[in-house]
This record gives C-alpha cells, structure tokens and sequence, in this order.
C-alpha cells in the first residue's frame, strides 16, 4: 500500500518536473541537476577511468537529456531514463578510454573483505564462545544522527568507496533506485550488486561509528 | 489452529516491524519461502522469547518448520497474561540454575566433585554470581563445562537478558551430551517448562 | 560454541549477512537462523539498526552541491535549448 502511494507520489512529481522543464523552467532544471547531478557523478566513475572524464560524461547525458525531453513519454520514471541515458554515455566512453578493469569485477576487487574488522570478535579458539562479539557496537543516538557531521561523515566515506561500491550505494540507497533499477544501469547481476552494496554498507557504517563514537572502538 | 506468538511492546512483529491488530486477520502477501504467519507451538516456545506472548488463531495450510509454523492467514486472538516481566525475569533465572546443574553434573562426571558441590550450593543469583566469580576455572573441557555456569550467572546478572540465560543453557547441554542435537533438547525442555508455568492459576 | 552447536549463528556470521537479510535473499534457513540469534543477541540486534540508520543517512545525500562551473555549463546548455523550443 505504501509502495502504491509512493509510486504515484514519484509519477504526479516527474509529470511535474517534465511539465516545467518542457516550458524552459530554469529553476526546475537546476533543483534536478542538484538532485541528480552528484550521483551522476558517482556512477560516470564507475565506468571511466577519471573524474574529469566523468564529469564530461555527466554533461555529455544531460545533453542527452534535454534532446530527448520532448519525445519521453514517461513510461519510466525520469530518473530511471536519466540514468540510463548517463549509463549509454558512460559505457561508450568506458570502452573508449579502454577501461581495464571490468564493472562486475568492481568492489570484488578484495576477495576478503570482512564486514567488520575481526578483532572486534572472539577468534575460532576461544573455549566458548567463538566468533561472538569481544567489542560490541552500542546504540547510536537519533539526534546524533541528524546532526550535519553524520551526514559529512556519511558523504566522506562514500566518496573514499572503490567506484563500483561506490556507484552502488549511491544508487541503492542515496538515490533510492530499486535493485533491478541498478542492475539495468550498471550491467551488474542481481547478486553482483548484493556483494557489493553489502561491502559500501559495511564500509559507511564503520566510518560512521568511527566519527559518531570519537574514536576506533578497541 | 491454535498457536502462539511473541512480539514487541505494542504488538509489534520483532522482525517485520509490522503492528498486529488484535482480532484483525492478517493475510500473508506471499506465502512462499517463509513469508507467511509465523507463529510457535509450544515446543518452539524457548527459541522465540520476547516481551509479549499472544494465542494466534491461524488459518489455511500449515506449514511445520524445525522450530516455528508458517500458515496463509491468522489473528490474535489474546494475551497471555501469565507473561510478564516478573515470569520471564523468572525464566532466564531457570535457565541460568539450569545451566549451573548441567555444569556441576558434568564436573561431578569428570571427576571433580568439590568444584561440583561448590557451584551446586548457591541458591539465588547473586549467591551463584559470587560463588563464580571466586572459583578459579580448571582447564580443558571441566573449564569449559564451567564456564557455561560462569557465563550465564554473570551475563543475567548484568542484564536480566532471558532469552540469553535460554541459549547458553543449551549450549551447555550440547557441550555435556557431546551432541549438538542437545542444544534443541534443552530448548524444548525449556518450552515446556515455560508452557506449564502459564498454565498454572496465578499463586 | 562453534563446535558445540554449530547450526547456531555466530556474530561474525551476522555481520556479513546482514544486507542479504535486508534484501530478504537469505535462504529460509539462514533467515530463521539469523532471526534466532537476534532474540538474544542485543549487540547484534544494535548492529542491525546501526546498518538501518546508516542506508538512511545515506539516503540524506540526496541534496548535494553541486560545483559552480558544472552548474553554469549545465545552465548554458540549458538555455541554449531552450532557444529551440517552439
């Protein structure tokens, strides 16, 4: 029921937002730009070898974007095409730049990555309770939450994440895209995408805790 | 089908978040792979302590899982009222005297019944907690039998968390029997235990 | 504990299923395994919100800023469409 609502929610806004780009609203196409434009970002370097190919990139879509506006017939959500518009454009000059690396093998990148940092737990011998917690999380405060240095703390560590981890969280859970939504955009499967939104989620909480906690627990 | 469930404060579902309206049936979305009504018979009982108890009414086809049931529709139907605080309070310190005797039978079996006798006399929490912390652990199997009356002394008393007095009561069972099957054993036994002592009329 | 009852989840484990938990890709096994061990386990149970609290916070970054030049090209390219519009 709360998916219906919020779907119609998203489907009312786009038609709103495409109503004013297609007048030639200025200040419509910069609160999209604001919205979409790092995230864009983000994923670009999931597939070009450099932030300043990237960022050509990003204004090569948004070009694509405003070719393409009076012909979208929104049977997808505006950010969905936005996306994968920025995703064509990304893959092509990826391919270009002959990127060594491919995507899907992105953020695999360290076969062992432990979600949390070993010692935080008993080792494999102890006498009963291996692999419990031997330095347990406490809870976060919500208000600390809230506070601006959380969020910095959050964007610092997104940006410092491998670019397919990266590229993953921003998408999942900055920009709220269903997994098939990312999948599609980053040519990743399903389980792909898992590991590494799993390693960017691990990454993130561990520097938030760091800069919520004042200091590397234990 | 009249079965039981425990949920948060509020009758919130532990995991899913979801507010059960009393008397109000639930129809599961999908029920496929476990995302159906979940709820425990009485055996079950043990693996699922929370802070509310309910009798559930479910309908339809039942699915029976090792330690929970799974149906397409059901209800609360009441409370058990028998399920306060004060009893799970009462629980956890079964479970925690539970483990005690699982230790000292075991060292009493390995030979060293002093230790044995020693850890069998406390009969209140703080007196098993002090009695713990005052012996020195022998090592090898009889520290590790041990440590399991250690371990749930200490933790209850700190925390009062039953449901983990629960679980290392049942890993001690397992370590004594030699047999991982003895972890589910203990549970269950707990789940009766539990199950009579609702049953019984209010002292 | 391992050795004891090696069925039981361990913290370790928790930790890195915790996304697939929250995917709901854990098999029914695994699924009910983790949710045995959140009935005791407290500090996982925080660990738990502390993955919650942090996809949120994520989603906080929704806003970001946006460098000035960036901006401007955008602006111009915009603009220059706009001309085009009958």
């Amino acid at each position: 029921m709360v998916e219906q609502a919020a779907l119609a929610r998203t489907i009312s806004e786009d038609q709103r937002v495409l109503a004013a780009l297609r007048v030639g609203d200025e200040q419509a196409f910069l609160v999209l730009v604001q919205r979409l434009h790092p995230s864009m970002l983000h994923v670009a370097l999931a597939f070009v070898p450099s932030r300043a190919v990237a960022e050509e990139v990003v204004q090569e879509a948004w070009l694509g974007v405003l070719k393409g506006l009076a012909q979208f017939e929104g049977r997808s959500s505006l950010r969905r095409w936005i996306f994968g518009i920025l995703s064509n454009c990304a893959r092509t000059r990826g391919a270009r730049e002959a990127r060594s690396v491919p995507l899907s093998s992105l953020g695999a990148e360290d076969d062992s990555e432990p979600a949390v940092d070993p010692s935080r737990f008993r080792p494999p011998d102890h006498s009963h309770w291996p692999g419990h917690w031997s330095s347990p999380p406490t809870p976060w405060p919500e208000e600390q939450l809230l506070r601006r240095e959380a969020v910095e703390a959050v964007e610092r560590a997104v940006q410092d994440l491998p670019p397919g981890q990266r590229a993953v969280i921003t998408l999942r859970d900055i920009q709220g895209c269903e997994s098939a939504e990312v999948c599609d955009v980053l040519g990743i499967s399903e389980g792909n995408q898992r590991v590494l939104l799993h390693r960017a989620r691990s990454k993130v909480r561990a520097h938030l805790e760091q800069r919520l906690q004042g200091e590397k627990p234990r | 089908m009249i079965a039981y469930k425990f949920l948060r404060p509020g009758a919130v579902g532990p995991f899913t978040g979801h507010r059960w309206s009393p008397g109000t049936w639930v129809d599961a979305a999908d029920v496929h792979e476990g995302l159906g009504v979940h709820a425990c018979r009485v055996s079950d009982l043990a693996f699922w302590i929370g802070e509310e108890l309910w009798r559930v009414e479910l309908q339809g086809h039942v699915w029976e899982r090792a330690t929970q049931i799974e149906a397409a529709r059901g209800r609360l139907l009441d409370r058990v009222a028998g399920w306060d605080g004060k009893a799970r309070t009462e629980f956890g310190l079964h479970c925690v005297f539970q483990a005690r005797d699982i230790a000292a039978a075991a060292l009493r079996g390995l030979g060293f019944a002093d230790l044995a006798d020693r850890l069998a006399l406390p009969g209140t929490l703080p007196e098993l907690a002090a009695t713990v912390r005052s012996i020195e652990p022998p090592d090898g199997f009889a520290g590790e039998m041990f440590g399991y009356a250690r371990d749930a002394a200490m933790a209850f008393s700190m925390t009062g968390n039953a449901a983990e007095s629960s679980f290392i009561a049942s890993v001690a069972n397992a370590a004594a029997r030699g047999d991982p099957s003895g972890f589910g054993e203990e549970k269950r036994r707990q789940s009766h235990w539990l199950a009579e002592r609702l049953a019984a009329p209010e002292a | 504990m391992t050795l004891r009852a090696p069925e039981q989840m361990t913290c370790r484990e928790f930790v890195e299923l915790v996304t697939d938990y929250l995917e709901g890709a854990l098999s029914l096994e695994d699924r009910t395994r983790f949710e045995h061990h959140l009935v005791f386990c407290t500090w996982c149970v925080d660990y738990l919100q502390q993955m919650r609290d942090t996809l949120r916070a994520a989603g906080r970054l929704r806003e970001s800023d946006v460098p000035e030049n960036a901006k401007e090209k955008l602006l111009r390219a915009f603009r220059q469409w706009k001309r085009g519009i009958p």
